[in-house]
């Protein structure tokens, strides 16, 4: 949902998809390989610069890619099909767990809670709110970066079948999370 | 005017060269007399250039040259010409120097050994740690540590000496008013508390690319030893390191791998004849001062069982890595351990991305 305020009136557009983007760390392609990339950090900035922070800010799980191996690229192994479809069941499970949680209430999925629905879903213990605190001072989140980690902790529990998140939890939700320590 | 400000005027022409200053000294005897003198007067004299006397001529602007200065005293910006007791003993010794320097802050004390630390602007990682590890190990000595203020090695090295305590000068390209690049603020700023910030360049005087290359020769002069980190091998170091050679000043280089190109301008170097720094206790005692600190290392060497996330740590080095390149070396296929390991070495400040998913040792 996307919300508008103005002066000339408050709107509300119904708004539900996923973005799935990629791009390149630099405009040769190779940072960090400082072998291989000769873009001055400067071009660097520019470059990732181009996607604005608060659009990025708002994006949940960060993977970087690595190039492949010969071997990579020529063999289909059948083992990664296996481990992709024992991830979807998993997907599936943590999918069916969420609309359990959200019977009658306003959300289908994590994705979907605003504040409130953070407050009460997505609390932490005392341990693992000590660490939140640490790695919000660590991170400087901002209050969406905040929240959408929790989401994103909540998720990857979720994806354990967990009832509550633990500190591994929060843990991998931080290596999702947009880390840039060119800015 | 006074003649403060006849000295200003006459020893920051930039027209005028070492030479030509004491060829006009000679034939009139004070900047004020050339000041009032006609300009047909120093025409007369062989190897001013008509360019050269329609900038001295335009430059007589007294009510401007008061209002410059007047700005100058309000910013706290010190002019020290070359006559002036203040003036740096070492520059007096190399070939073209500086009529005088612009101060913002304080000039580094000649009686005091000196190092210069120069390098990449783009460094890599490793640049940065060994920029670092120097700037502080020089600051623990009390050593002022003499830079350009640029982005990279320059930067680190500089910021590494102040946080510990320790002076540090900047030599700009551009006026002493003017903090280029812009990213090094924070720095500028420090940099006149904690040391001094220094121009042959008048007030206002933007950055320009022909400027740089000259001001290297001021940075390798007011230094004993000029310690090069990392450096492409055709690169402004190598300006600076060939004046400090032409200064006949000691040069130290960090070496690198072969296979890393900004280290192959080091290792040209020590090729050359540079010393190499082989350790930082070696290189202090290089210098002539006796290394005071105990190895702080024995404590992880001791321990024969290393912790997981003492192997993570040490598979880690300057090298940019990721998750899947580290658990290929530490033969751990669990995602999830790795990342919690990972994480907790971040947040101990041993470890940081360089860019998202990306990890290098932190000092």
């Amino acid at each position: 949902m996307i919300h508008i305020s103005r002066v000339g009136g408050n709107y509300e557009f119904p708004a539900e998809l996923m973005v799935v983007a990629a791009m390149n760390p630099c405009k040769c392609g190779y940072y960090p390989d400082r072998n291989r990339c000769r873009c001055t950090l400067t071009e660097i900035n520019q470059y990732q610069g181009k996607l604005s922070k608060p659009l990025l800010d708002r994006i949940d799980l960060y993977v970087e890619v690595e190039e492949l191996e010969y071997d990579e690229i020529s063999n289909n192994n059948p083992e990664r099909e296996k481990e992709s479809e024992k991830m979807r069941d998993r997907v599936i499970a943590a999918g069916e767990m969420q609309r359990k949680r959200y019977q009658g209430l306003p959300y289908d999925f994590n994705s979907e809670l605003d504040t409130e629905g953070v407050y009460e879903f997505c609390g932490l213990n005392k341990r693992e709110a000590e660490l939140m605190e640490k790695i919000f001072r660590k991170m400087k989140l901002s209050a969406r970066g905040y929240h959408r980690m929790l989401k994103v902790a909540r998720t990857i529990a979720d994806l354990d079948g967990e009832k509550s998140i633990s500190e591994k939890h929060l843990k991998e939700a931080v290596s999702y999370r947009r880390n840039n320590m060119l800015e | 005017m006074e003649e403060k400000i006849y000295d200003f005027w006459f020893y920051s022409l930039e027209a005028l060269g070492e030479v030509q200053r004491e060829v006009l000294l000679e034939q009139f005897h004070t900047p004020k007399e050339i000041y009032d003198v006609s300009i047909e007067q120093i025409g007369k004299i062989i190897g001013f250039e008509d360019w050269v006397l329609k900038h001295i001529y335009n430059s007589r602007n007294t009510i401007k040259l008061q209002r410059e200065y007047d700005d100058m005293q309000e910013k706290g910006i010190r002019f020290v010409c070359c006559k002036d007791q203040e003036y740096p003993e070492k520059l007096k010794n190399i070939k073209d120097m500086p009529g005088g320097l612009f101060v913002r802050g304080a000039l580094p004390k000649m009686e005091e050994k000196t190092v210069a630390v120069i390098g990449a602007r783009d460094c890599s990682h490793y640049g940065k740690f060994m920029a670092g590890q120097i700037g502080r190990a020089l600051a623990e000595q009390g050593v002022p540590l003499i830079s350009g203020m640029a982005r990279g090695v320059d930067g680190y090295a500089q910021m590494a000496a102040i946080e510990k305590g320790g002076e540090s000068f900047a030599v700009l390209g551009c006026g002493v008013d003017i903090c280029y690049p812009r990213e090094n603020y924070e720095l500028y700023e420090l940099l006149m508390e904690h040391g001094g910030i220094l121009s042959e360049y008048r007030m206002g005087t933007p950055a320009m690319g022909k400027n740089f290359p000259r001001r290297n020769r001021i940075i390798s002069g007011l230094a004993d030893v000029v310690i090069v980190v990392e450096a492409k091998k055709r690169s402004g170091t190598s300006i600076t390191v060939s004046y400090a050679l032409e200064q006949g000043k000691e040069v130290m280089a960090v070496p690198g791998r072969v296979t890393d190109c900004l280290s192959e301008g080091c290792n040209y170097l020590i090729s050359q004849g540079a010393y190499p720094i082989n350790s930082i206790e070696e290189m202090i005692e290089d210098l002539g001062f006796s290394y005071k600190k105990i190895k702080k290392n024995n404590k992880n060497v001791k321990n024969p069982l290393e912790s997981e996330a003492d192997l993570v740590y040490a598979v880690l080095d300057f090298v940019p890595k990721t998750i899947a390149m580290i658990g290929k070396e530490v033969r751990e296929n669990s995602m999830e351990k790795l990342n919690a390991l990972l994480f907790d070495l971040e947040i101990e400040d041993k470890i940081e991305q360089v860019t998202t998913g990306y990890y290098v040792r932190k000092q």
